[in-house]
């Protein structure tokens, strides 16, 4: 039995894989964990030690992304930059889906007055502009890397919330579902066993996207001055304080800018096309034997 | 005989989109003459709809055509774009399925009807073309043609839809129409005046027709010749009096003989043994020997193809041994005598399941506010009896409120008034977990095999959740109840780690009976069981049903809409129409002598598989169409489409009474005494 799903989940992974832009995309981002989160063991690089005597100087044979101004190496910054990105994201999207999910779940499986409530409380977080809801929210619990991963998960909240509900509204009267509550299964049972399990693709997909939404939300709000507090390198830190010194070390800016860019392009390539082969696998899963009609 | 009107030989088609090559059809040849109705029969990928989309062009560009595919002297198979469009537009009119996505929504039907004229230049678009519009609309039998003919396709029903499709496909007086599956969205007495008109228009236009289809009773009620599809070839042809009288292919027997009869044959179907193949997975040599009783351990069958050889008549099969097969039908053995006792014990017996006076209403809400502006009386007061061990069957066309009322009885929609009571006690509304323990005595089996199955779980838990949300999973067997069931619905235990995406129709539908016998019921709530399978496979699962209700003692209460099936099944049965029972009794009495007049009509519409009696019989085809359960007539629901009808109808509803004289109970003003004519 598990040997079967496990095969599935592996098939699934194989036709990701199979198209070249997630394959790189993939690659790409495996590597940027592996080396944010085994670089204090692998590689001989401290982002916190100075060497004034380097300030701003260009890429070189010691430093090759050159140095910051008080002549930090910025190799070194860049890659526990995204040790904080890939931390404040991981933990932001946990936050938002442990609250949304189960918020989109009682409101599409009940409906009614709990569904009205429950989702005139996500339509208000939803009209609160991302950014100015996480500023107020760190104003008030202070500034640190906690406060920037809960600010940003709580915005993500609305999006978890509002997919698993459609998602439920549309399996709620499937006959599959019908049928465990014609065979007696408790309002908890149904919504747990039959129809969240069901609903895991469109949410997995998700997590996907709401990563790279969330990792650029943190870079905004270090570069705004109000995220990870220094001297913890942050990629949003590195562009605010990068930008003085564009004249004089215009890669100061421009790489982590690049290592940003990518993380996100990948993201967003990754859940487009998991996206689609989860769609085409649901398709082939509803209607085999069906081989007839109009082809 | 003249040249005829389409002329195919060799025909392969093959599917290359998922990477390698998939059969769909493997070299037929046939002919259409004008003035002649060919029907094609098959099962789910047999290759039917790819044959009729193959002659008009109409494949996608991932299909390989090979062959030769004349019509009307133009060579369809190599024809280019303008060729093709030509073609479509004078000689070749269609039908499909579904009326209501052939038609345009946004378009006016009128114009709508006469648009491919007026495209291919045949008439100038303006009033010329709005009077011919009208004209077409008559000749399909629109009441109001000119008033119709501005309105748009939602304003029409699903029958006067599909002829609106007919008159476009025959407007432009085409020399062929291919009819694909035209009637099996429709209820039999919407599809018997479908049938008829198109039957009509034929022979006044002269058109040869196409008319693919699963069902044999419209085959033996329309078409002359008959080709049966298996596997993408053509097993056996002929004329439609000789398939259905001497069939020689083994299938077509088969077929024949699995096909529960409106006629009254009460034998025990024969059915077909394992599955149709699909197309990707088509056997060596005849697709058929692994299901046929014939050809089954023939090294012959299974490594040559068997080719199609034509007598002198025209009638051939395409078999090895076409001598070896068994007649069509054996002589109609009578029921087992076990029922007919069991019908005289019953009388005395207490009810199972009794239904007072029950009404299920869903209101309409409009406006901002929500507001209730009107009422759907989906059920609007029915009476159910039923003893254990029974069978009662429960018809009607859709839209009764059949499924509702089974849905109303297992407490799956609320009960706005009446009461349910199961095993003299009262159920109706139970709260949540009272429910619950009602329901491991009642249980409900699915009509889509396909929608009804967590896709996410194995079967084999699918099988073992009723026994794990009661909390007797190890109580009553563990692992080795889940094999039992398996082994009880036919299936083997091999399969429990298996995914429902990995199972055809009508193993689907034993896991969703293996399901619903867990908990060992006595009553089992049965919608629609076998309407979305294959003839043979439909054959299969009642067998199993009967078996499994003479070894358990189960009673079932079965919900179809098939006047067939639903004889073959039931030992009582009651007749649906909007949201009421008109007509209920012993099935021998209702069948034989319906007294109310709407069972007369439902009876008498369903087209039987035997020819012989097409010009013999008698077929009421009712006017109109059913009426919305949101604005029912006034009086006898029934009253205006009733042949009988007279002003009280229209005035007084009739009280829902036992007959006198007779063993049916009916609410009708005006009953058929035996010796009326109708």
């Amino acid at each position: 039995m598990t040997s079967r799903r496990a095969r599935r989940r592996i098939e699934t992974a194989r036709r990701v894989l199979a198209h070249p832009g997630a394959l790189a995309s993939t690659l790409f981002l495996v590597l940027t964990v592996a080396l944010a989160f085994l670089a204090p063991w692998v590689l001989p690089l401290d982002p916190l030690h100075q060497e004034l005597s380097a300030s701003l100087e260009p890429p070189s044979a010691q430093f090759w992304f050159g140095a910051d101004e008080l002549g930090r190496d910025l190799l070194a910054r860049v890659i526990y930059g995204a040790r904080t990105s890939l931390v404040t994201a991981g933990g932001a999207v946990a936050i938002a889906a442990a609250i949304g999910i189960p918020i989109g779940l009682v409101a599409g499986f009940f409906g009614g007055w709990r569904d009205a409530v429950l989702m005139r409380f996500v339509d208000v977080l939803l009209a609160l502009p991302n950014i100015l809801f996480a500023m107020a929210l760190i104003a008030v619990l202070g500034r640190s890397q906690l406060a920037a991963l809960v600010a940003v998960g709580i915005t993500g909240v609305p999006s978890f919330a509002r997919i698993t509900r459609a998602q439920v509204l549309s399996l709620r009267q499937r006959d599959f579902v019908l049928a465990v509550e014609a065979l007696g299964g408790s309002s908890s049972y149904t919504m747990f066993t039959t129809v969240l399990p069901n609903s895991l693709s469109p949410i997995l997909v998700q997590v996907v996207v709401l990563s790279s939404v969330a990792i650029l939300l943190e870079a905004a709000l270090s570069f705004l001055g109000v995220g990870i507090p220094p001297p913890t390198p942050s990629w949003g830190d590195l562009l605010r304080t990068g930008k003085s010194f564009l004249y004089e070390a215009p890669t100061y800016a421009v790489l982590p800018g690049i290592a940003l860019t990518l993380t996100i392009l990948s993201l967003d390539t990754l859940g487009r096309t998991l996206a689609a082969v989860l769609e085409d696998r649901r398709e082939v899963a509803v209607t085999p034997g069906r081989e007839e009609g109009r082809t | 005989m003249s040249e005829p009107v389409l002329s195919v030989r060799g025909l392969d088609v093959a599917f290359t989109g998922s990477g390698r090559r998939v059969p769909a059809v493997r070299g037929i040849d046939f002919d259409v003459h004008a003035n002649e109705v060919l029907g094609i029969v098959g099962e789910s990928g047999s290759g039917k709809s790819v044959t009729s989309l193959a002659v008009a062009g109409l494949l996608p560009a991932t299909a390989r055509v090979s062959g030769s595919i004349r019509l009307a002297g133009v060579e369809v198979a190599t024809a280019d774009r303008e060729t093709l469009r030509r073609l479509r537009g004078n000689d070749l009119g269609m039908i499909f399925q579904d009326p209501t996505t052939t038609l345009n929504p946004v378009l006016q039907v009128g114009r709508q009807v006469i648009e491919g004229q007026v495209a291919h230049g045949r008439i100038a678009a303006g009033a010329a073309a709005a009077a011919r519009a009208v004209e077409l609309l008559r000749e399909v039998d629109i009441p109001d043609p000119a008033a119709r003919a501005i309105q748009f396709p939602h304003q029409f029903s699903g029958g006067m839809r599909q002829r609106v499709v007919i008159a476009m496909a025959m407007a432009g007086k085409p020399r062929l129409i291919i009819a694909d599956e035209p009637t099996t969205a429709l209820d039999v007495t919407v599809q018997a005046q479908v049938l008829s008109v198109l039957a009509r228009r034929q022979a006044e236009t002269g058109a040869a027709v196409i008319l693919i289809t699963h069902d044999l009773g419209v085959i033996a009620e329309v078409a002359h010749r008959v080709a049966v599809m298996y596997g993408g070839r053509i097993v056996e042809t002929g004329t439609v009096a000789e398939i259905f009288a001497r069939p020689r292919h083994p299938y077509t027997i088969g077929l024949l003989r699995s096909l529960p009869r409106i006629d009254g044959a009460e034998e025990r179907l024969v059915p077909i043994s394992g599955q149709p193949p699909a197309p990707a997975s088509i056997p060596a040599g005849c697709a058929f020997h692994p299901r046929c009783p014939v050809g089954r351990d023939r090294p012959e069958c299974a490594t040559r193809m068997p080719e199609l050889s034509l007598d002198a008549s025209g009638h051939g099969s395409a078999c090895h041994f076409p001598g070896e097969a068994r007649p069509a039908r054996a002589e109609p053995a009578p029921r087992a005598a076990a029922t007919a006792a069991a019908t005289g014990s019953q009388a005395t017996a207490a009810a199972l399941l009794r239904v007072e006076g029950l009404r299920v209403h869903f209101p309409i809400r409009a406006g901002i506010l929500r507001r209730q502006v009107g009422t759907v009386r989906a059920v609007d007061g029915v009476d159910l009896e039923l003893r254990a061990g029974e069978t009662l069957g429960l018809v009607g066309e859709s839209g009764c409120g059949k499924t509702t009322t089974a849905r109303a009885i297992m407490g799956l929609v609320r009960a706005t008034e009446g009461r349910v009571s199961f095993d003299g006690r009262d159920v109706t509304n139970l709260p949540r977990n009272e429910m619950r323990r009602v329901r491991r005595n009642m249980q409900y089996v699915f009509q889509d095999p396909y929608a009804s199955l967590n896709p996410v779980r194995s079967v084999g838990d699918i099988v073992a959740e009723p026994l794990r949300i009661h909390g007797v999973f190890e109580e009553m067997g563990g692992e080795r109840r889940v094999a039992e069931l398996f082994e009880l619905v036919g299936l083997s235990r091999t399969m429990m780690e298996r995914f429902p995406s990995e199972f055809s129709g009508g193993q689907r539908q034993r896991i969703g009976i293996a399901r619903a016998l867990a908990l060992q019921p006595r009553l089992l709530i049965l919608d629609e069981p076998v309407a979305a399978l294959d003839v043979s496979i439909q054959a299969q699962v009642i067998n199993l049903l009967q078996d499994l209700q003479r070894e358990l003692g189960l009673a079932y209460l079965f919900v179809a809409h098939d006047l067939s099936v639903v004889r073959h099944i039931s030992d009582r049965v009651a007749v649906m129409y909007l949201g009421r029972i008109v007509e209920e009794g012993p099935k021998a009495e209702l069948y034989g002598h319906p007294a109310h007049p709407y069972t007369r009509s439902l009876l008498s519409a369903v087209p039987v598989p035997d020819p012989a009696t097409r010009a013999t019989r008698r077929r009421i085809v009712l006017q109109g169409d059913i009426p919305s359960p949101a604005r029912p007539p006034s009086g006898c629901a029934f009253h205006p489409r009733c042949f009988r009808a007279s002003e009280i109808c229209a005035r007084e509803r009739p009280a829902f009474a036992p007959r006198p004289g007779s063993a049916l109970r009916g609410a009708c003003h005006h009953p058929i005494q035996p010796g009326d004519a109708a």
